[in-house]
């Protein structure tokens, strides 16, 4: 079933300074993508299951693809619900402001009839000894609006939080321990999330640092190597997009780690290079 | 067939295959990788929030397509080497039949 972001409140401006019907969109868009992924994940736990039962693929190499695929189906439904859970704390942002900004309006509306002058922006007029009772309480109505908005974004950005990052219990999972100890460092190091997310201009050298250190023992100590590799590609941003594509055109990951070294900076091309071809041999022996 | 403790029907593995390959597109194709675009918050702080969570949210469901694919080339990957072992077993048996033919 898809979930549908909340009714808004009315309101006509921006006065408050955000997107809030775009807020609420991106929320719909998050709530929505729960049920595609969940749809795949079941459409091939039922195909896995029907192999293993119906067919009855058996032996050591069933037993390790059915193991493997179990884990992936895992992490789906949790894709899944940090999908939802993203959505919901967008989507009560835009609720909220769409109440502080419908009131913020209506408070307008109410102090313009009583003459008080409102700004493009939702401004009251500059405060002055002889303004009327209507301007000062309006005043503090704006005043107040635009805290209220505040508490709002922070309760957002702390509700956020936790699916930021390598913090976030599914990207350890995903990443491994020591992918997530690595993107730790990164974060420590170049303080913040874009460094781990983007890295454009840390590039060469912390991938590259972290590369030789880390990149080799987290290819080889995941459970999911390829799925670690590009966590490690992920400290120098650009790079992993090409890498998921790469993975996506169906190229094998040592192929797809050289593209993705192709396009980034000396250092960490070669660290890229050497892990892409160490993880590669992780699935020599699947089967 | 069944040798070796393992069984398997041939079709079906390369069914599979084909299914995953095809759910990997699926799902690659849910959101973009790099996740959905983010609309003004009306602050730094909450935007950097919300893209960096879509962002994460994007590049794991790419990965997930990718893990996926990768499943869908283990299957095949199974399917030939089962294949072999069965054109091994049946060139030892007409070995075994025929000795003149060695």
């Amino acid at each position: 079933m898809t979930m549908a972001p909340a009714a808004l409140a009315p309101f006509d401006y921006e006065w408050l300074g955000a997107d809030i019907r775009g807020l609420s969109q991106l929320a719909g868009v998050l709530l929505g993508y729960a049920p595609s992924i969940g749809n795949v994940a079941s459409t091939l736990d039922d195909q896995v299951s029907g192999m293993v039962s119906a067919a009855q693929w058996q032996g050591a190499a069933a037993s390790a693809f059915t193991s493997s695929w179990d884990k992936d189906s895992t992490d789906a439904r949790e894709i899944a619900s940090m999908a939802v859970g993203i959505g919901q704390i967008i989507d009560e942002l835009a609720v909220t402001l769409s109440k502080i900004e419908s009131a913020l309006e209506q408070s307008a509306e109410y102090a313009s009839r009583h003459g008080v002058q409102i700004g493009p922006e939702g401004q009251p007029p500059a405060q002055s000894p002889t303004a009327s009772s209507y301007a000062t309480e309006y005043q503090l109505t704006y005043t107040g609006a635009l805290q209220e908005a505040q508490t709002a974004r922070e309760n957002a950005v702390s509700a956020l939080v936790k699916y930021n990052g390598p913090n976030h219990s599914l990207a350890n999972k995903v990443f491994g321990t020591a992918g997530a100890v690595a993107a730790e460092a990164g974060l420590v190091r170049f303080g913040g999330l874009d460094a781990f997310m983007t890295g454009a201009d840390l590039g060469g050298a912390a991938a590259a640092e972290l590369g030789l250190d880390s990149g080799i023992a987290i290819a080889a100590g995941s459970a999911l190597g390829f799925v670690a590799v590009p966590a490690l590609v992920g400290f120098a941003g650009y790079g992993v997009g090409v890498f998921v594509a790469s993975l996506i055109e169906g190229k094998s990951v040592g192929q797809s780690l050289d593209i993705a070294a192709d396009t980034l900076t000396d250092p960490f091309k070669a660290a890229a290079t050497g892990v892409g071809h160490a993880a590669e041999h992780l699935w020599d022996d699947v089967f | 067939m069944s040798a070796n403790g393992f069984q398997v029907l041939m079709s079906d593995l390369l069914k599979a295959a084909d299914v995953f390959q095809e759910q990997s597109g699926v799902l690659s194709r849910v959101m973009p990788a790099g996740g959905p675009a983010v609309p003004n918050g009306g602050g730094a702080d909450v935007n950097t929030a919300m893209q960096a969570a879509v962002r994460l949210l994007g590049t794991m469901n790419a990965q997930l397509a990718a893990a996926i694919s990768q499943h869908a080339t283990r299957l095949r990957d199974a399917h030939a080497k089962y294949a072999n072992s069965d054109i091994d077993v049946a060139s030892l048996a007409n070995q075994i039949i025929n000795p003149d033919k060695i």
